[in-house]
């Protein structure tokens, strides 16, 4: 019998993991923010703010109290926020940020209860429906550093080039910390690193006709979107399976199919995608994981 | 059949939010309302006539053949109004595709007992087809509505049939597949409230 | 389409069930308890291809000779009340109207049309693996659906299809630009 996916116990334990996870994705919001210009930051604060609103009104009618306090409202805006690219029309965060709020959470019975990531049901809602606003173009250097953006990956946190680059090693430096302090849990990310940086590596290079082991790495691994997706969504602790092999497992197949997905499918938000994807299966990995004992 | 007994089916009982019959050809096809008041058309067309016919059979016919009987009997009622709309409206039958004769397996499950008289069995048919077609209406209405930006009718006259609606551009994802069990999800979460209101 | 593109079309492209649609009552009314979900989906992913066949064998040995194409519907119909006849009993007498008569059973009959005998079985064991995979998934998070407390109005039936929208949802993740990637 498996385990039910841990319950977050209200309280200060709650909201000390949500805001420590909001803040060590600040720093690169802010490099964002600083590149990208002042429609970065609108789009951020849409996010947060459409997120904050729709989670109070929620609260306040369905439930009669105030959920703010739990800091998850906080974090899902922030992370859709820094999902979508810098040039989405204002609607588009604060239609993510709403649904993810209202129907990825709420619907299912809040917090604790979703068994797909809200900001990625969010961002997924609306890749799929408005998909010609949010199509990648080449960016010229709009932010007060006066940097050339790279080929955009649909994220705030830009995609090769010096902006993504620089945004992976932020997450990254957030990602540490969550994964010493234990809120995060090792084995997601680093299999989804050696799965997709593997796969990458091996094949990347056939679709082009270069032949094996001629991917380009660097490209896909510094991409700010496959950061954001590793470290701080695939990790989510309600919807990522427990255990070890189950984790192990959940991580390598986000890695593969974020390689077929971008590789073969072409789609800059291959990420997001393919945690999304694992998320259906989670309940059958722990199945499979407690199966075999492994625990 | 009482009026409280209408909007008992209307929303306590509706067949398509509340016990999902139907529920194939009517998620494919309510992705615009002129498809939508078709199919709910035909739905009722066929549940009058398997509704009368259920009467009958529970009078006359081995229990072992009512389900078969039942079946073939939707089928051909089914294949009459293909044709006839074949014939006179092949423009607005095409984009039901397969969805409208898969009528033929949902209309069983809507089987009265037919216990009763033959005008029982005939109002409560024509209550739970009318019932059926306003939901499936409803569905089409928020989804083409909010997913592709238009209300699509029949056009009469001058009226080209399609209506226009300006506002923020229309999100795909609900004229699509995924809307259309988003929408009919939330949609039948509203009839258990009204009718839980009611009762 | 290759026989690789119509299995990948089916299964994820355009998925039997979160693609077309087709397959979503019988997806809703799986049975609870993983064994007896498993064998329910094997049920009617088993029926398709056989359904798939039968179509084409009515279509090319009996309608076409007659010159009675235009009753198709009624004769596949037939075809699907004849198993019903049967005295089976218990459990699987029970099941077997659900399994035969449902939208994804005669739907693949009916969109097998204009394929050969070798097509159907291609295009009926195709839906049959796209509707297993919903399903197992489907079934999976149904359970966690039902260990959680939900709002009054979305248990049950509500959440089902919302999930079964998010499904699509990440579904439409596979699209033509990936089926042309990987089977050319």
């Amino acid at each position: 019998m498996s385990q039910p996916a841990p319950h977050l116990h209200q309280g200060p334990t709650t909201r000390g993991i949500m805001l420590a996870a909001a803040a060590c994705l600040a720093p690169a919001a802010t490099w964002g923010a600083l590149a990208l210009g002042p429609s970065a930051l609108r789009v951020l604060a849409v996010a947060v703010g459409a997120s904050l609103a729709v989670e109070l009104a929620i609260g306040l009618s369905a439930w009669r109290r105030c959920t703010l306090g739990d800091g998850s409202a906080l974090l899902t805006g922030l992370l859709v926020g820094l999902s979508l690219p810098a040039y989405a029309p204002l609607f588009v965060p604060a239609v993510a940020a709403a649904f993810a709020v209202a129907v990825v959470k709420a619907s299912f019975g809040g917090l604790g209860r979703n068994w797909m990531n809200p900001a990625l049901g969010g961002r997924l809602f609306v890749t799929f429906s408005w998909p010609v606003l949010l199509a990648v173009r080449p960016r010229p250097a709009s932010g007060w550093l006066r940097l050339p953006a790279g080929l955009a990956d649909g994220s705030l946190l830009g995609g090769s080039g010096t902006l993504g680059l620089v945004s992976t090693l932020l997450l990254a430096l957030g990602g540490a910390y969550l994964l010493a302090r234990r809120i995060a849990a090792w084995e997601i990310p680093a299999a989804f690193a050696a799965a997709f940086a593997l796969t990458v590596w091996a094949f990347g290079g056939l679709p082009a006709g270069d032949g094996l082991f001629r991917g380009d790495l660097p490209a896909a691994l510094a991409s700010g979107g496959f950061a954001l997706a590793a470290l701080f969504m695939a990790t989510d602790p309600v919807t990522s399976p427990q255990g070890r092999a189950a984790r192990l497992a959940f991580g390598a197949g986000c890695g593969v199919l974020s390689f077929l997905l971008r590789v073969y499918g072409l789609r800059p938000e291959a990420p997001f995608l393919a945690v999304a994807l694992m998320n259906m299966f989670v309940p059958l990995l722990e199945r499979l994981s407690a199966w075999r004992g492994g625990r | 059949m009482k009026t409280a007994d209408f909007r008992g089916v209307l929303w306590r009982d509706n067949p398509l939010l509340v016990y999902l019959v139907g529920l194939c050809p009517a998620l494919a096809v309510s992705d615009r309302l002129v498809n939508a008041l078709l199919l709910g058309a035909v739905m009722l067309f066929a549940l009058l006539g398997t509704g009368i016919a259920a009467v009958g059979l529970e009078r006359f016919a081995p229990p072992r053949l009512r389900l078969p009987l039942r079946l073939l009997l939707a089928s051909a009622l089914v294949t009459a109004a293909q044709r006839f709309l074949w014939a006179f409206a092949p423009t607005f039958t095409a984009p039901l595709g397969v969805y409208l004769p898969l009528l033929s397996v949902n209309c069983l499950l809507l089987g009265s007992a037919g216990a009763g008289s033959f005008s029982d069995g005939l109002l409560e048919a024509a209550g739970r087809g009318a019932a059926f077609a306003v939901g499936l209406s409803l569905l089409a209405l928020v989804r083409e509505g909010l997913g592709a930006g238009t209300i699509t009718l029949f056009p009469v006259g001058s009226f080209g049939g399609v209506l226009n609606l300006r506002g923020l551009p229309p999100a795909r994802v609900l004229a699509a597949a995924p809307g259309a069990l988003f929408v009919l999800g939330y949609l039948s979460a509203l009839a258990r409230r009204r009718g839980r209101g009611r009762s | 389409m290759t026989t690789v593109g119509t299995v990948l079309t089916f299964t994820f492209v355009n998925n039997v069930v979160l693609g077309q649609l087709l397959g979503v009552c019988p997806l809703l009314g799986l049975p609870r308890g993983p064994r007896p979900a498993l064998r329910a989906s094997l049920a009617l992913a088993a029926a398709m291809p056989a359904s798939a066949v039968l179509s084409w064998v009515v279509r090319r040995l009996v309608l076409a000779p007659l010159g009675l194409e235009s009753l198709e519907l009624i004769a596949l119909c037939l075809v699907l009340a004849l198993p019903l006849l049967l005295p089976v009993r218990g459990r699987a007498g029970l099941l077997l109207p659900h399994a035969l008569l449902n939208c994804a059973v005669l739907g693949v009959g009916l969109l097998s049309a204009g394929a050969g005998a070798a097509g159907s079985l291609v295009v009926g064991a195709a839906a049959g693996a796209g509707y297993l995979l919903a399903a197992v998934v489907f079934a999976g998070l149904r359970e966690r659906l039902d260990r959680e407390w939900a709002p009054r109005s979305m248990r049950g039936l509500p959440l089902s299809l919302l999930t079964a929208g998010l499904m699509a949802l990440v579904f439409l993740a596979f699209d033509r630009t990936l089926l042309a990637g990987l089977a050319g």
